[in-house]
């Protein structure tokens, strides 16, 4: 018997999966440029979404969970022991961070490509993009 | 140390390693010495080892006749397949070689996760 | 802490500040002479550093040196971790990369905007060097990532060029995505270990030794290192071009700028192989859980199947290249195969003393291919930037005009052939014997087909550049700083073969100390000791 908790953050795993394979799929099989760009995103926020759900503390009781931010400006002893209890693991929060940053430059620099390439060849299919070769 | 010390082994090398050179050599002179047109006609036409006749126009032998001489006939299954298969310069042909690599190797870590739940 | 940690720390750093102050200084300075200067000032102060770290890694008998990034004790925080290899890669690469930038004061007289030229150049000289000495998995990601995106810029850098942003953007596409991956990959590891420390990694991985800081294990490590593994491998044997992931080469070499790839091919490339083999030998090494069920050795065994494949796939399509670079591209493929397929000899039942000789001629064959490439690559820059032409066809003759370019050719083909005073021909011979001793013959069989197979591709640069006579008249451009470049680069191949046997001996020294059984333990001991700094003597 599973309560509910624990039904949501399967379903929750197994979706971050699934979007993970499609757009995987996305991004490597299908023609438009566009479309590529649109999956790489979902590809890279589904990444993320990973990081932050390991993040989340899974084996503590909902009650213990809250978010790592600390109330009092100047804490005592006790709030940081309180703090280091419930708070969930804020590491993978700090890479999201540093990932997301990368991954709009990699977007923009994409786009950029996209525009270019367009003005050069006239279309955006990667089946007609096929100079170099051999 | 390993090289002064292994006198077989830099003998099997090296001797190998020449056999591959004459071998090379032999292709090279193979190819490049002029053939005869085996067919036996009275015809006037110039013979020039099955090119087009617009080569003499040419100032001097182009070097992907090199390639052409030696490789054409011998190798041209595989350079078909290595052109038209897998170098054919489209994105989402290259995605299939590399994604069937990536799943060789999950293929392999769910095989390994098994044979650890056996042990 | 000591001067060469500090040192270990600040070149990064150091290197990318350089990069970021180019497009400020640009508001102010727009003399082309001066971004060359700065430019090569910057990579030489970054060479003496790496030579300074790796004098001083070996004057301490090779024990590694830690920098912890904000005085963070090591799990906690960001470290750099140099090693003996890290240390002796990181010279050979920085001198690569300085080679590369002198190559640029002479080659900037075709580009029109240096400013970004030199902006991502130094950025890519960022990522290599960061990837190299990192000691944290997930700094490893942000390098790796400061790395593409310059490759990326760079492969697009004409942007007027058709054939440059095809390359760019097929090379960009993927490797968007395996950097995802690869931080998938982090995750994952960080999941199971609750650690990105190398060398904890390493700890809890092999040793089964746990710290105050990151605790004790999280999750079922096995699958979790399986997973990441598998991540892991593909990611990087596509930055360092395997067969079915080497398709970028070949394109992003034909209309790059000629200086970056040499880069490409003297450096980034191998920083692909060096992390490899970092993962399979320091944090998955032969006692990890990885070879508990089996694993390592069936990737092991697949790398170097693929190994194989690269070699013979690079060398056949080398033969029927038309651009010159595009030859060179593949020729890298081919030799990313033989440094593969030596890598790859570690399985549990190779004999220790065997993959001793296989690892030495993997990092003498990095060495001496790397040389041989940039060498071979600023001969026929000279040749090809001057007529403003890459087809192989239309540059016939061209090196006549040019002899020190023909010199430079001949010996980087005889070096890269492997022929027998010069470097190539001892590595291949390491590499025969380490295949002989461990009782496979067919490896190498193909080792000579491989080699004899490119012979032929390189003999059509030769037949193309030096044989045929001149097409038509041509204005000679002034040979410049690359008339040194080429006679220092000429004259190293032939000492890397003429004084192998000492060399043969410092880098079996640098194996000893870093990737086998004894280098692993001191890199887990020089970690240990700087915890027990923090815990005092826990």
């Amino acid at each position: 018997m599973i309560d509910a908790f624990t039904f949501l953050f399967t379903t929750c795993m197994l979706s971050i999966i699934v979007n993970l394979g499609i757009s995987l799929y996305g991004v490597l099989y299908r023609p438009s440029l566009i479309k590529k760009i649109i999956s790489l995103t979902i590809f890279s926020d589904s990444a993320n979404i990973t990081a932050i759900i390991i993040g989340y503390v899974r084996w503590r009781n909902p009650g213990e969970i809250a978010p790592p931010v600390l109330l009092n400006p100047s804490p005592t002893l006790e709030d940081i022991e309180t703090f280091a209890k419930v708070a969930v693991d804020p590491l993978p929060q700090a890479l999201v961070l540093t990932a997301i940053v990368i991954g709009l430059a990699v977007t923009l620099f994409l786009v950029f490509l996209t525009l270019q390439m367009y003005r050069f060849y006239g279309t955006t299919d990667v089946r007609r993009i096929a100079k170099l070769r051999g | 140390m390993l090289i002064v010390s292994d006198p077989v082994s830099a003998s099997i090398f090296i001797s190998l390693m020449m056999l591959c050179l004459t071998l090379l050599l032999y292709l090279v002179v193979k190819a490049l010495k002029p053939k005869h047109s085996g067919s036996g006609d009275e015809s006037r036409e110039m013979y020039l080892g099955g090119e087009h006749p617009n080569i003499l126009s040419k100032p001097h032998v182009l070097q992907s006749g090199l390639y052409w001489a030696i490789v054409f006939r011998d190798f041209k299954r595989v350079y078909r397949g290595l052109v038209e298969k897998v170098h054919t310069g489209i994105a989402i042909d290259w995605a299939y070689y590399m994604t069937a690599w990536l799943l060789i190797l999950l293929l392999l870590a769910i095989i390994a996760l098994g044979v650890s739940s056996l042990i | 802490m000591n001067h060469a940690s500090s040192i270990v720390g600040a070149i990064t750093p150091l290197l990318a500040t350089a990069s970021f102050s180019v497009p400020l200084l640009s508001l102010f300075i727009r003399s082309k002479k001066f971004y060359n200067a700065y430019a090569l000032a910057v990579s030489a102060i970054a060479l003496a550093m790496a030579s300074w770290t790796f004098v001083s890694l070996v004057e301490g008998g090779y024990k590694p040196i830690i920098y912890r990034f904000g005085g963070w004790p090591p799990p906690v925080g960001i470290v750099y971790e140099v090693d003996a290899l890290n240390g002796f890669l990181g010279l050979y690469a920085s001198l690569v990369m300085f080679i590369a930038f002198l190559f640029s004061t002479w080659y900037s007289k075709f580009i029109d905007d240096v400013i970004w030229y030199y902006t991502l150049l130094l950025g890519l000289e960022t990522g290599v060097i960061g990837c190299i000495y990192t000691g944290d998995v997930f700094n490893l990601f942000v390098m790796l990532e400061v790395l593409s995106i310059s490759a990326y810029g760079l492969a697009a850098f004409f942007t007027r060029r058709p054939a440059a942003l095809e390359a760019a953007f097929k090379y960009a596409f993927i490797g968007a995505v395996i950097t995802t991956l690869y931080f998938i990959a982090t995750v994952i590891l960080y999941s199971a270990y609750g650690t990105l420390n190398m060398a904890d990694l390493l700890g809890k991985s092999t040793l089964a030794s746990s710290n105050g800081f990151s605790g004790w294990l999280f999750g079922d490590i096995a699958s979790a290192s399986l997973a990441a593994i598998a991540f892991t491998l593909w990611v990087f044997t596509f930055k360092s071009a395997l067969f079915p992931n080497h398709f970028w080469v070949p394109d992003v070499y034909s209309a790059a700028p000629v200086p970056v790839i040499a880069a490409f091919s003297g450096a980034v490339e191998v920083t692909g192989v060096y992390v490899v083999a970092r993962f399979m030998y320091t944090l998955f090494g032969a006692g990890s859980v990885l070879a508990l069920n089996g694993y390592r050795d069936s990737i092991l065994l697949m790398l170097l199947v693929l190994g194989v494949a690269s070699g013979l796939v690079g060398s056949l399509m080398m033969i029927m290249q038309k651009n010159a670079y595009r030859l060179l591209g593949y020729s890298t493929i081919s030799h990313i195969g033989l440094l593969y397929m030596v890598l790859s000899l570690g399985m549990s039942y190779v004999p220790s003393d065997v993959l001793k000789t296989a690892l030495t001629a993997l990092i003498y064959h990095i060495v001496n291919f790397g040389l041989g490439k940039v060498l071979m690559i600023s001969s026929i820059g000279l040749v090809s930037a001057s007529a403003g032409e890459r087809d192989l066809d239309k540059l016939s003759g061209l090196s006549r005009l040019y002899p020190i370019a023909s010199i430079g050719i001949t010996m980087a083909v005889f070096q890269l052939i492997g022929l027998i005073p010069f470097g190539g021909f001892y590595s291949k011979l390491l590499m025969y014997q380490a295949f002989i001793s461990s009782g496979q013959l067919i490896l190498a069989v193909a080792l000579i087909v491989v080699s004899a197979i490119s012979s032929l591709g390189y003999l059509k640069i030769f037949y193309a550049l030096i044989f045929p006579p001149l097409l038509r008249s041509y204005v000679k451009e002034s040979e410049g700083v690359l008339m040194p470049i080429i006679s220092a680069l000429a004259i190293a191949v032939l000492l890397l073969g003429i004084f192998s046997p000492a060399l043969l001996k410092f880098i079996e020294a640098v194996v000893e100390n870093s990737l086998m059984p004894k280098g692993v333990e001191m890199y887990y001991g020089s970690f240990a000791e700087v915890l027990r700094g923090y815990t005092g003597g826990g």
